[in-house]
């Protein structure tokens, strides 16, 4: 599994999750990793389809709505904590590297 | 459409290496050589008019070549890549094949994500396979082993190249597993380091050298039966390789023809696997015929 059990989450995975927070389709993750990170970070269907497998069987999103082909999903109670400590761990790293870099400075 | 329209080409891939896959149909496209149907050892290509596209591959656990109709899983990646400006070309194993004209696109983007599905798909068909030919080949060269040591032999020299050919053939498929084991250790580095899978184009030339290996030691095998018999043992080799290659293409068009019957993905292999068992019945009885002829 990739990640070791998602204890770290790639950036296709976070915003993959960031977009299921809400209901949505797999075609709306794609646009809505583009918008948010203002095309910086793109997630190939390729990608999502493989992540979204990895994350229905792992229980972390479900299915919601079956619209013909379209299928919606949202983040499950376990998802919605995976992705709440991934967050935590890049505070984390924030917050060391700001505070790491200040008595850098005054060295 | 005339002959010249068609193109088979002998495709012998690894299953894992994508990127082979990819430049391939890249290659053919931009001569004008579209991907029409890919098969055990043939790939058809139809004429097209040359043009610079992207191919792409994604390992699908849904794909299979026993499955009638595609899975809900295979209708998500469709309409997902179509959505996306991909096209589906092909299927080969667990591969599902697609292309775009725009060349700068990536279907997959997580190098991460792309490993795992490798190795959920590898140990779904390459490692039961490649496991059960050393298996195989292990067990044939212990028998003979046994019949060369209790004498228990009627040809003493055939048996012992018997011995050395199966050993031969083990080893092939433990290097064949070993040599994955490899490319994914590898690759895991690449990516941890920011990088992607690694190239798995050496794995192939090493199954190519080594399978050209197994010819050269059956040449020498027959080579030296021919001074001792005369030309029969060549004929019976090429008897039987003929018919291993008769077994693979039967078994494969029998499970296309199920496929296209619309058989459940059990069914078709169930019946797959005793067509195959009755076809290798079938050609030992043939071989002891020629054998008995000659």
């Amino acid at each position: 599994m990739a990640r070791e059990k998602l204890q770290t989450l790639t950036e296709q995975m976070f915003y993959a999750l960031l977009c299921f927070y809400e209901e949505c389709c797999g075609t709306d993750v794609m646009k809505k990793t583009n918008e948010i990170t203002k095309g910086r970070v793109r997630i190939g269907s390729g990608t999502l389809y493989n992540l979204i497998e990895q994350f229905t069987n792992e229980d972390i999103i479900r299915e919601t709505k079956v619209d013909g082909r379209k299928k919606s999903y949202i983040l499950t109670e376990k998802g919605r904590n995976i992705l709440a400590n991934d967050c935590r761990r890049l505070q984390q790293q924030i917050e060391d590297f700001n505070m790491y870099s200040r008595s850098d400075r005054r060295l | 459409m005339g002959i010249s329209d068609t193109r088979y080409q002998l495709s012998l891939f690894a299953m894992f290496d994508y990127e082979s896959v990819e430049n391939r149909l890249g290659k053919m496209a931009a001569k004008g050589w579209k991907i029409e149907s890919t098969g055990v050892f043939f790939w058809k290509y139809v004429r097209a008019a040359p043009k610079k596209k992207k191919y792409a591959v994604v390992f699908s656990k849904d794909t299979s070549e026993y499955n009638p109709y595609p899975t809900d899983g295979q209708h998500l990646l469709r309409k997902l890549c179509n959505d996306d400006g991909w096209e589906k070309e092909a299927e080969w194993k667990q591969m599902e094949i697609f292309s775009t004209d725009n060349v700068e696109k990536n279907l997959e983007t997580d190098e991460m994500v792309r490993l795992s599905s490798i190795r959920r798909a590898m140990k779904k068909t390459f490692i039961p396979c490649w496991t059960i030919a050393l298996v195989g080949m292990l067990f044939l060269a212990l028998q003979n082993m046994a019949g060369l040591y209790t004498g228990n032999t009627q040809d003493e020299y055939g048996t012992l190249w018997a011995v050395i050919i199966t050993m031969y053939a083990a080893f092939v498929s433990a290097a064949v597993l070993i040599s994955y084991r490899i490319w994914l250790k590898l690759s895991e580095g690449s990516i941890r380091e920011g990088g992607k899978c690694v190239s798995a184009r050496w794995h192939r030339r090493m199954q190519d050298g080594l399978c050209i290996g197994l010819f050269i030691l059956a040449g020498v095998y027959l080579l030296g039966d021919d001074i001792s018999y005369g030309l029969s043992s060549i004929a019976y080799v090429l008897i039987y390789l003929v018919i291993l290659i008769m077994v693979v293409i039967i078994t494969n068009l029998f499970g296309s023809y199920l496929k296209l019957k619309g058989f459940s993905k059990k069914s078709n292999m169930i019946c797959s696997g005793v067509m195959c068992v009755a076809l290798i019945i079938l050609a030992l009885i043939v071989l002891k015929a020629s054998r008995f002829i000659m």
